[in-house]
């Protein structure tokens, strides 16, 4: 019996802005259902990383596979549709938009059937209870844990795969870290494989099925959260 | 007098609004201002010249059929000219507007003349609001103009596609991320600016001769109103479009009525001085 | 025949100067001007006055290139702070009223009738049959001057810092206030150069009027510019040469082909520019650096999240 087809595959990604690579040979398999967390230094290219697999940047070298599908070459549109679905770090909601037009509009743009998606709509609202309660508050006034959630809601109106989650927890107080991180943990509970770059490293690897370390654009090593404890020194691997 | 007269401007202003409205849509979700809005108007005003007074339909008609062929011919327009530049700066795009505005103008020179025309409309009757009167022209703008007004904010309020365009409008990567095509947004910004543009075209030509200068001479007061109002909100288009057009009667009042333009011209100089994003929007200013 | 050619030539050096102005503009600092035509007829205009006023052409020519250098000072003033798509609309705006004012006020400009009787320079100097080679020979003299003049400009430390806010506006803008009076004064120089063009062809034409100065004038430049490839004056004159070509070339269909009429092969000419712009954008891409500055973001990794253009 053949394995199970990994949910994300990368192959000897390379890519970068203008004339410098800014990450290089990046190879990973993530099977489905994991939550596979990414850390690494300021400046490592974990945002390029996740870009380029969100598809909004070009890799100049290697694939990336969505199971049997080769989307390296495809639009970060095109790849909702199959199933990857991209959380920013930052500018994740449409601020001028109220919590129901932002859920509307992913419904929208992920799908043209209208009967699956109010199916989808309930259950988002189920999962992310405070947006039906404010539907109608536009996102610029939220709270940046508010926000978060919304993009969260967004991101799963799509009905993804893959999530891609881009350092979730930033600027959030801990209380409110603890919170996202949870429902990092029950939106994979409901199935989503999760790939998250994340600036708190306590919080990854609480989550995480295995963590990978990024420093100065290179992969240095993929272990799981028990490991980091005991085998490895963090600060020596960060450096080196 | 002056209540005439701000009436007068009202009118104008209803007739600013729809090509400032297509204005601030183009430049917010295709990132340029587009220098042949008026040279797209005088198309439009010709094409309704055409079904109108050559094929005789009634103006109403050849109104809407003719914003629909402008519509077409934009799409046309955005293949040919935009869509090749989509990923160049905004400055090689409103280069390449001015070029179009070049083609689009002097085709319509080159087929009709220089002469002026105007359409077959019945003169009607004035209608008297105390010391103010409207004549069946000015009637039938405001009509037309509202409506299209409302019809432009039910798309872009109520409907898929008009929160499609405020999104990319907002933020284009983040809306492909969520799965817009921003390629097919373009293409139905230009059918929604298309419409806008030809109503435009019909008032204008309603309220001035049609000739090929004619969406020229509406060029600077146009970009005073989306400007004023701030680039990027259709709303502010709006309130910008009816303040310019009051000031440019009001003018009349005090400089020769050769100097319109100028009040548009002046108008611009105080606001980017003053408040360069204007009433409602938010300009990208330089770093 | 030779008269001809001459007459020709003369047109050309003056499109030529025009194209060095907005080449330094826009092809330098890409600043954009549609008021180019506007200004033209703005230099036109006051050299015309002051030379029919007895001031000389040598005053005259001065008080063009001043008055320009002032207009164009006052509109990069405004706006420069602002994207340079505020620019192209103020220059336009500009031009728009230069044009108005040129019409409107006869009592100054003559209205749509014009001036006439502008002095020539250097009438004195040689037989009336051999002027044209005269004028000719001083404008290709001024051309060269302006041309000296820009490479060295561009060496200078002016120039330098001017093409360091074009290849790199965040880098530039660390240098604060500088960036700004930088555009504003070569903005103001490309005024100069353009207010010398419209008095040589005030002086060349002896009348002028609203006529000679439409948005076809600021259209050929623009297409000479980018075709010449932006920023490159040795380009410019190779494009401006083709153009002008080009143009005075269809003067020859309206011989050929009876039905066509002047305002017909006016539309025609514009068509060909416009669409010749467009072209040239679309296929000869290489430009100014700073084309492609803003898709290739920065060398700072953790650029905005924001979508560049």
């Amino acid at each position: 019996m053949t394995p199970p087809r990994p949910a994300l595959t990368v192959d000897k990604i390379a890519a970068g802005y203008g004339s410098g690579l800014v990450i290089s040979g990046i190879s990973l398999e993530i099977p489905a259902g994991e939550i596979f967390g990414v850390i690494g230094p300021n400046g490592s290219g974990k945002t390029t990383f996740i870009k380029a697999l969100a598809g909004l940047i070009q890799p100049s070298a290697g694939e990336i596979w969505l199971g049997p599908s080769n989307i390296t070459r495809l639009a970060a549109s095109k790849r909702v549709r199959l199933g990857v679905s991209y959380v920013p770090q930052e500018f994740n909601v449409f601020s001028n938009m109220t919590i129901r037009e932002n859920l509307k509009l992913a419904g929208e743009a992920s799908s043209r059937d209208s009967y699956a998606r109010r199916e989808r709509e309930s259950k988002i609202y189920e999962m992310f209870p405070e947006t039906s309660r404010r539907a109608n508050t536009r996102a610029g006034v939220l709270s940046g844990g508010e926000r978060q959630m919304l993009a969260f809601a967004c991101a799963m109106m799509s009905g993804p795969k893959v999530l891609l989650l881009d350092e979730p927890s930033a600027g959030l107080s801990p209380k409110l870290t603890a919170q996202i991180i949870d429902k990092v943990l029950e939106i994979n509970a409901a199935g989503v494989t999760v790939f998250m770059v994340e600036q708190n490293v306590k919080e990854a690897l609480r989550i995480a099925a295995r963590v990978a370390v990024l420093v100065s654009g290179s992969l240095r090593l993929i272990a799981k959260p028990a490991e980091f404890h005991s085998k490895y020194d963090l600060h020596e691997v960060f450096l080196g | 007098m002056v209540a005439q007269v701000a009436f007068n401007g009202l009118i104008t202003g209803l007739i600013l609004a729809l090509p400032a409205i297509a204005l601030t849509l183009t430049y917010s979700i295709l990132r340029f201002p587009n220098f042949a809005i008026g040279a797209m108007m005088t198309v439009g005003a010709y094409l309704a010249f055409v079904l109108n007074v050559l094929l005789h339909w009634p103006l109403l008609a050849a109104a809407v059929l003719s914003s629909i062929f402008l519509a077409a011919i934009l799409s046309l327009a955005d293949r040919a000219v935009f869509s090749p530049l989509r990923n160049r700066s905004s400055i090689t795009l409103l280069v390449a507007s001015i070029g179009l505005s070049f083609v689009l103008e002097n085709v319509v020179r080159l087929i009709f003349g220089n002469t002026a025309r105007s359409f077959d409309m019945q003169l009607g009757s004035v209608y008297e609001f105390g010391v103010i009167r409207a004549n069946r022209e000015q009637a039938f703008t405001a009509a037309a103009a509202l409506t299209a007004m409302i019809a432009v904010y039910i798309i872009l309020a109520h409907t898929s596609l008009g929160r499609a365009m405020r999104a990319v409008a907002d933020n284009p990567s983040l809306a492909a991320v969520r799965g817009l095509d921003g390629e097919q947004v373009i293409r139905k910004t230009w059918v929604v600016t298309g419409l806008l543009i030809g109503a435009s075209g019909v008032l204008a030509g309603i309220d001035r001769a049609i000739d090929p200068q004619l969406g020229w001479s509406y060029l600077i007061s146009v970009f005073a109103a989306a400007i004023l109002g701030g680039l990027g909100s259709p709303l502010g288009a709006v309130l910008g479009a009816v303040s310019i057009g009051v000031a440019e009667e009001m003018s009349t009042l005090v400089i020769s009525p050769n100097y319109r333009e100028a009040t548009g011209f002046f108008a611009i100089t105080v606001i980017l001085l003053l408040r360069p994003q204007g009433i409602l929007g938010t300009a990208r200013l330089r770093k | 025949m030779s008269g001809y050619l001459v007459t020709i030539l003369i047109f050309v050096g003056i499109a030529i100067m025009l194209g060095f102005a907005l080449n330094l503009q826009w092809g330098t600092c890409g600043m954009v001007n549609f008021g180019l035509a506007g200004f033209f007829s703005l230099g036109a205009y006051t050299a015309a006055l002051v030379a029919l006023a007895g001031a000389g052409t040598l005053a005259a020519t001065a008080a063009a290139a001043l008055a320009c250098a002032v207009g164009c000072a006052l509109v990069a003033t405004i706006s420069v702070r602002l994207s340079d798509e505020y620019l192209a609309i103020m220059t336009l705006g500009f031009g728009e009223i230069i044009g108005l004012v040129a019409l409107s006020e006869d009592w100054l400009t003559g209205g749509s009738i014009g001036l006439s009787g502008i002095p020539r320079p250097l009438t004195g100097l040689v037989a009336d049959k051999n002027y044209e080679f005269l004028f000719l020979g001083l404008i290709i003299a001024v051309l060269i001057a302006i041309f000296i003049t820009l490479e060295l400009l561009l060496r200078s430390p002016f120039g330098r810092a001017v093409r360091a806010i074009r290849e790199d506006d965040t880098v530039a803008a660390t240098l604060g206030k500088n960036v700004i009076s930088l555009r504003i004064k070569a903005f103001a120089v490309g005024g100069a150069i353009i207010g010398v063009a419209g008095a040589f062809h005030a002086f060349y034409l002896t009348y002028i009027d609203p006529s000679q100065f439409t948005a076809t004038v600021t259209g050929y430049t623009f297409m000479a510019v980018i075709f010449g490839g932006r920023g490159s004056n040795k380009g410019l004159v190779a494009g401006a040469v083709i153009i002008m070509s080009l143009i005075e070339g269809t003067r020859f269909l309206k011989d050929a082909f009876d039905a066509i009429d002047a305002p017909q092969l006016a539309a025609i000419r514009l068509i060909v520019v416009g669409a010749g712009l467009i072209l040239v954008l679309i296929y000869k891409p290489e430009g100014i650096a700073s084309e492609y500055r803003l898709k290739s973001a920065s060398f700072f990794p953790a650029a905005d999240e924001k979508p560049a253009k």
